[in-house]
């Protein structure tokens, strides 16, 4: 069983430290938490890596034992084995097979015109989360494969997908979950959607202000107290956006796009990027940028909008004497301490959060249920939402159509 | 001789302005805490003043003025002064102060909050994840750039809609009563359309025009018809700008996408006492409806307190405030 670089480097820090958090290993080896969840999950189905629930809190993983691998690997066999053998679907037509093997929704024309060029196998199950086994199921006998949900494609589920020549990913993003270096090996190629002319950029800077007016506006608990006929114009607390001092943490992409939005508003704006501190941004206007512990103390409002390549651990900067007073956390690779944003929330130092992303995708029921989340998502100036930031008709019918395009250009 | 002065209903101002206003000299002052039930305890309230400070929420007909024969100012810290006899106060040489563009960042803020809220399902996907569910499929929300914003009014509130449209990369349709290329160039507006061309080609349509007889149910049955099936309404004006029975009935026929309403019936509004079909249509998952609160941001509060100190000493002529 081969395995990747970084999943070595995941085996070689557990076996350091044997009981390593999600958190905890992602800060360690600096790679975002998705990533590495990702890494995990593939470990844990290969049977490399244990799960670990201590406490309704307390998540750890560890490697696994001699006998429990041994014991592990041979019921996946089984069952990988199984699955193949009952599952054999023969090839209709001499066009190759194109398999979209997860909940990527594309549109009925585009698969109309799809279909003149491939044999298009679609699922009708339409969950957001398949498992492993179904996966490779619609996988197996296709030709080209694409892929939405970030489902790790692993050396050793390729090697079962015989006739793979291709995966398109209808992702901007795909290197954290597919194995390229086994992909370069077997001989398959993999496109994923151009990241510059990203498809879900307007979708995302948007959403950033409907997050941020569903903090600073009352709106849903004053349309819950009209349905309970109370009627109080004047005990409504809520502020204007004009004249904030409004900190972004990132400018790659996202974080641009939102400093020129944000001018609309006449926000006063303060951006971090720790990843690139000494980037040129008068093009957007700004002179100056500061570190996210001097945003903490400088800023009203903290917008995480980008994904990063490296975690930010926020755990430090949480204290009484911050200023800052709302946060909203719209991307992956945030770390923060979900009981001390709950005591700051509880004592009146947070006014506001709004999150669009649990870093634990997979396991977000988990999570929500194991966790201090279910406790600060009923408190009324929390707003928690399940990553629909990009979710649009416009962006799907962009994504839709780029991948259209490559889709089209396959030979 | 000290002015009486009678709040005859609680101060929407914070707490430190009426305060400043009770220490003026020659001012004698009565601050109720709640709001008069109807028309009999407003005149009640309002006996032996000289000025009446108010809220817009009972109006102030002829009846009511006519038991205040001593009244010479009205101070109402609102924008609209529908709810007030204009034409008797004019007769009767009471005059009638009030606080224009106060709110109007505020108002438009919540305007276009209303509108994103709406469009992107966020109090829908809120309920959705404190219910236990983690799906973003039934979340499916809509974009702003590149779409037409229709604005009817060009005043100080629609001024502030047309800047936020335009910085989020909307194109405007503005409608007023007042059109000349100079003001659309002013704007930077291109040019203003007619109601119908707005109603027939924006997206999304914003409502910030006064209260007035021209303009009572300006969106009724006709002109919701003529408005895009895929369009959205918002109204952060008055009530009686929209026919609301029109509307939730245009909702229920797939007419228009979506409406996002601040005001719906006349105040103090109670959505039991109203019609049935409008109490379902406000259960509609593409309908936001909140009590009057677009004006109301603690920004918009500290002007409005400080414009009506500065006026309270302009009129009694004397402060130690």
């Amino acid at each position: 069983m081969e395995l990747t670089k970084s999943q070595e480097q995941l085996l070689q820090l557990l076996k350091q430290d044997r009981e390593l958090n999600l958190g905890e290993i992602s800060h360690q080896l600096k790679v975002n938490r998705s990533s590495v969840f990702y890494q995990l999950k593939a470990l844990e189905e290969q049977g490399l890596v244990k799960r670990i629930v201590q406490s309704p809190r307390r998540t750890y993983y560890k490697i696994a034992s001699k006998r429990e691998l041994k014991t592990y690997i041979e019921k996946r066999k089984k069952q990988l084995v199984d699955l193949l053998l009952a599952s054999r679907v023969k090839k209709k037509s001499g066009k190759p097979i194109l398999s979209f093997v997860d909940s990527y929704k594309m549109s009925k024309s585009y698969i109309k015109k799809l279909k003149k060029k491939y044999e298009v196998r679609t699922f009708p199950e339409n969950s957001q989360f398949i498992t492993d086994t179904s996966f490779l199921f619609r996988a197996k006998d296709a030709d080209i494969i694409v892929v939405f949900y970030s489902i790790p494609i692993t050396k050793e589920f390729l090697l079962q997908c015989r006739n793979l020549k291709t995966i398109v990913t209808a992702t901007i993003v795909y290197k954290d979950y597919i194995d390229l270096k086994a992909c370069k090996e077997l001989g398959i190629n993999v496109y994923s959607l151009p990241s510059e002319n990203n498809y879900k950029i307007y979708a995302r800077r948007e959403f950033v202000f409907s997050a941020l007016f569903s903090l600073l506006k009352p709106i849903h608990q004053s349309m819950m107290d009209v349905k309970v006929s109370r009627y109080e114009p004047a005990s409504v607390e809520a502020y204007e956006l004009r004249g904030k001092k409004v900190g972004i943490v990132g400018t790659k992409r996202e974080g641009a796009e939102i400093v020129s939005l944000l001018r609309a508003f006449q926000a006063e704006i303060y951006i971090a990027n720790p990843d690139n501190p000494d980037v040129d941004l008068s093009e957007l206007g700004v002179g100056k940028t500061y570190t996210i512990r001097e945003l903490f103390k400088m800023v009203d409002i903290l917008i995480f909008p980008e994904e990063y390549d490296y975690p930010i651990d926020m755990g430090a900067f949480f204290s009484k004497q911050m200023r800052c007073r709302y946060f909203l956390f719209l991307s992956a690779s945030v770390l923060y301490d979900i009981r001390k944003l709950r005591d700051l929330l509880i004592s009146g130092h947070i006014q506001g959060l709004f999150i669009d992303y649990f870093f634990d995708i997979f396991n977000v029921h988990k999570n929500v249920s194991e966790s201090s989340y279910r406790q600060i998502m009923h408190f009324p100036n929390v707003i928690i939402t399940p990553e629909i930031g990009y979710y649009t008709k416009e962006s799907i019918e962009r994504n839709n159509k780029q991948l259209y395009e490559i889709l089209k250009k396959l030979k | 001789m000290k002015k009486k002065i009678i709040f005859t209903d609680k101060p929407v101002v914070l707490e430190k302005y009426v305060s400043r206003i009770k220490q003026m000299r020659n001012a004698d002052i009565t601050v109720y805490q709640d709001y008069a039930k109807d028309s009999v305890e407003l005149i009640e309230r309002g006996k032996g003043a000289q000025i009446v400070i108010t809220d817009a929420i009972l109006p102030y007909s002829k009846e009511v003025l006519s038991s205040w024969p001593t009244l010479e100012i009205i101070i109402t810290t609102s924008v609209g002064t529908d709810h007030i006899d204009l034409v008797y106060c004019k007769k009767m040489g009471i005059k009638v102060i009030n606080f224009p563009g106060f709110n109007a960042r505020s108002v438009a803020e919540m305007a276009f909050a209303n509108l994103i809220t709406l469009l992107r399902r966020i109090p829908l996907a809120q309920q959705h994840v404190k219910s236990g569910g983690w799906k973003y499929e039934p979340f499916e929300g809509e974009e702003l750039a590149g779409k037409n914003f229709g604005i009817i009014g060009a005043g100080n509130i629609g001024q502030e809609l047309i800047k936020i449209g335009q910085g989020m990369g909307m194109d405007i349709f503005c409608n007023t009563n007042h059109p000349s290329p100079s003001r659309a160039k002013k704007l930077k507006i291109g040019k203003f359309y007619s109601f119908d061309e707005v109603l027939q080609k924006a997206d999304f349509i914003a409502l910030a025009v006064p209260a007035t007889a021209e303009t009572e149910n300006l969106i009724d049955a006709k002109a919701l018809k003529k408005m895009k099936n895929s369009a959205y309404l918002i109204n952060v004006s008055r009530y009686k700008v929209v026919d609301a029975l029109a509307l939730a009935k245009a909702l229920y026929r797939k007419e228009i996408a979506g409406a996002a309403l601040d005001v719906i019936g006349p105040e103090p509004y109670n959505l039991k006492d109203d019609n049935l079909l409008i109490q379902e249509m406000v259960n509609l998952p593409n309908v936001i409806l909140t009590p009057h609160i677009a004006w109301n941001t603690k920004e918009a509060s500290e002007r409005l307190g400080e414009r009506l100190v500065e006026k309270m000493i302009e009129v009694i002529k004397d402060s130690r405030g």
